[in-house]
């Protein structure tokens, strides 16, 4: 566990949840995994992120948010060009095939549903930026 | 001070002077209370944010780690904080799965919790009463799984759904033989909150106690638990689907049924049902031969291009168009031999939505 929150010590995340415990903790489990969290907790706030900001390592995404919803932030992001190749993992209370299709098919990489195991998504979270760099060159 | 008392003008002076020496007493005395007031909140506030995010930190250290979490010196808790701990194990609790509740709950042996619960039962206020029963159920303890069970019939709604969610946690098979047969005299529960009671319960469970209590139920009570056979095994919907379409002629019951068709196993009297008097249920037999339709059910949904309905007549086309058996010439082709007005009109929106016109 402490390799691997070393190996990943440089990488950013934006966190974006409304519900403020699940915001918190994710910004708690995934900062002692050794990310940099950038936690927002609507969905404008994310918009304004990722005009201002430099791209991060990987998103982490609820699709049920104030403003603009999860939805609309992936299709918003896979249409920006520098944060287009982001990878964006869904972390989400919706469980319904049709809601977790249309997160993927806007380009989503991968769906967790809540209630969700921490390890399970720290290491979803390892292998979807590890697959991320290893493609980067071919962009 | 005896100036003060030369003449009935003086009187009147003495009177003033001294209700305005009251008045600013009683002002400085109500400011400084209310000041005080003031602080002792805000430092009751500070306290209470530092308690919580102190034992936030730990319920998610927990989370992760068990061993790192049992390393930790745990802060005092007073007795009047004993609801605030209660609400934020449980906020954490219904965030996480996996190992993450086994390590929650052993720290929540560790703190006293489940005796803070317990007192919390025995209280009159609803309040503390669905506080106690969720942090039981969340603790999954089978030795209070009988006075959760009685509750779960309690006339107040946030009460008997919460005890409801908690008998599953505590013990799954036992929560869904006795609450899903009450779910439909239990309208008042929130359709939510019984969706996600049946999730927690787990498809191999529920399936059973909802088909028998969907097949005994009448007409209108089959309808309102329809909306949640989805959570059933996929065999056993598919079983229960095929039972009611060949056995209701309920135009409430034949249109939530035929809703659940999502493959074709051979959907019975769809001949009939593309016929039905009640042009909702001829509307949903055309989007279910959309779905699931084989070549052979081409002539019925060509049947229905010309239904006095506008609806049956539009799902029909639309149904016609997803076809994966058709193509664009076999389509317009199709279009060409509708002699009848209302069809080619029909069949050429479907064409244009799908980008063929």
């Amino acid at each position: 566990m402490v390799a691997q929150a070393q190996a990943i010590s440089t990488h950013r995340a934006l966190v974006v949840e409304d519900n403020e415990h699940v915001l918190y903790m994710l910004d708690f489990i995934l900062s002692r995994a050794g990310y940099e969290v950038i936690a927002v907790n609507n969905g404008r706030d994310a918009q304004t992120s990722i005009e201002n900001l430099p791209p991060v390592d990987i998103i982490v995404l609820d699709l049920m948010l104030p403003y603009v919803s999860g939805y609309q932030l992936i299709a918003d992001i896979r249409d920006d060009p520098e944060w287009q190749h982001v990878p964006i993992i869904v972390v989400s209370g919706k469980v319904m095939e049709d809601d977790i299709v249309k997160a993927l098919d806007l380009g989503a990489n991968d769906y967790v549903t809540k209630p969700f195991r921490p390890e399970e998504l720290l290491a979803r979270m390892r292998r979807i930026v590890a697959d991320h760099e290893r493609l980067a060159p071919l962009r | 001070m005896d100036w003060l008392f030369h003449s009935e003008f003086d009187t009147a002076v003495t009177v003033a002077l001294w209700s305005i020496a009251v008045v600013s007493v009683t002002t400085i005395v109500l400011f400084a209370y209310t000041m005080g007031l003031r602080i002792v909140t805000l430092v009751q506030a500070r306290r209470r944010q530092r308690f919580l995010t102190s034992w936030r930190d730990i319920f998610v250290l927990a989370m992760l780690s068990r061993k790192d979490a049992a390393e930790q010196t745990l802060p005092p808790v007073r007795r009047g904080d004993h609801t605030d701990l209660l609400e934020e194990w449980n906020r954490a609790r219904s965030i996480v799965s996996g190992s993450a509740v086994e390590n929650l709950i052993e720290l929540a042996r560790r703190t006293g919790i489940p005796d803070l619960a317990l007192r919390l039962f025995r209280k009159h206020s609803v309040r503390s009463r669905i506080l106690a029963v969720q942090t039981v159920g969340h603790l999954r303890d089978s030795a209070h799984r009988g006075e959760v069970r009685q509750l779960v019939e309690h006339e107040n709604t946030a009460l008997s759904i919460t005890a409801a969610v908690a008998l599953v946690e505590i013990d799954p098979d036992y929560g869904a033989s006795v609450v899903v047969p009450l779910i439909e005299q239990r309208r008042d529960w929130p359709v939510n909150r019984v969706s996600i009671l049946l999730r927690l319960a787990g498809s191999e469970r529920v399936s059973e106690p909802l088909y028998r209590a969907i097949r005994s139920a009448e007409n209108e009570g089959r309808i309102y638990l329809l909306k949640f056979a989805r959570l059933m095994e996929p065999e056993v919907l598919d079983a229960l689907v095929g039972d009611l379409v060949s056995s209701s002629n309920d135009p409430g019951v034949l249109n939530a049924a035929l809703k659940l068709v999502s493959g074709y196993r051979g959907v019975p009297r769809l001949a009939w049902l593309t016929r039905h008097e009640t042009w909702y249920v001829r509307m949903q037999a055309a989007k279910v031969i959309g779905r699931v339709g084989q070549e052979e059910h081409l002539a019925l949904l060509e049947s229905l291009l010309d239904d006095p309905e506008w609806w049956v007549r539009y799902r029909a086309a639309q149904s016609i168009v997803s076809l994966p058996f058709l193509g664009p010439n076999q389509l317009r082709k199709l279009q060409k031999k509708q002699s009848d007005r209302f069809a080619a009109d029909i069949l050429q929106q479907a064409f244009a939505e799908v980008g063929l016109a």
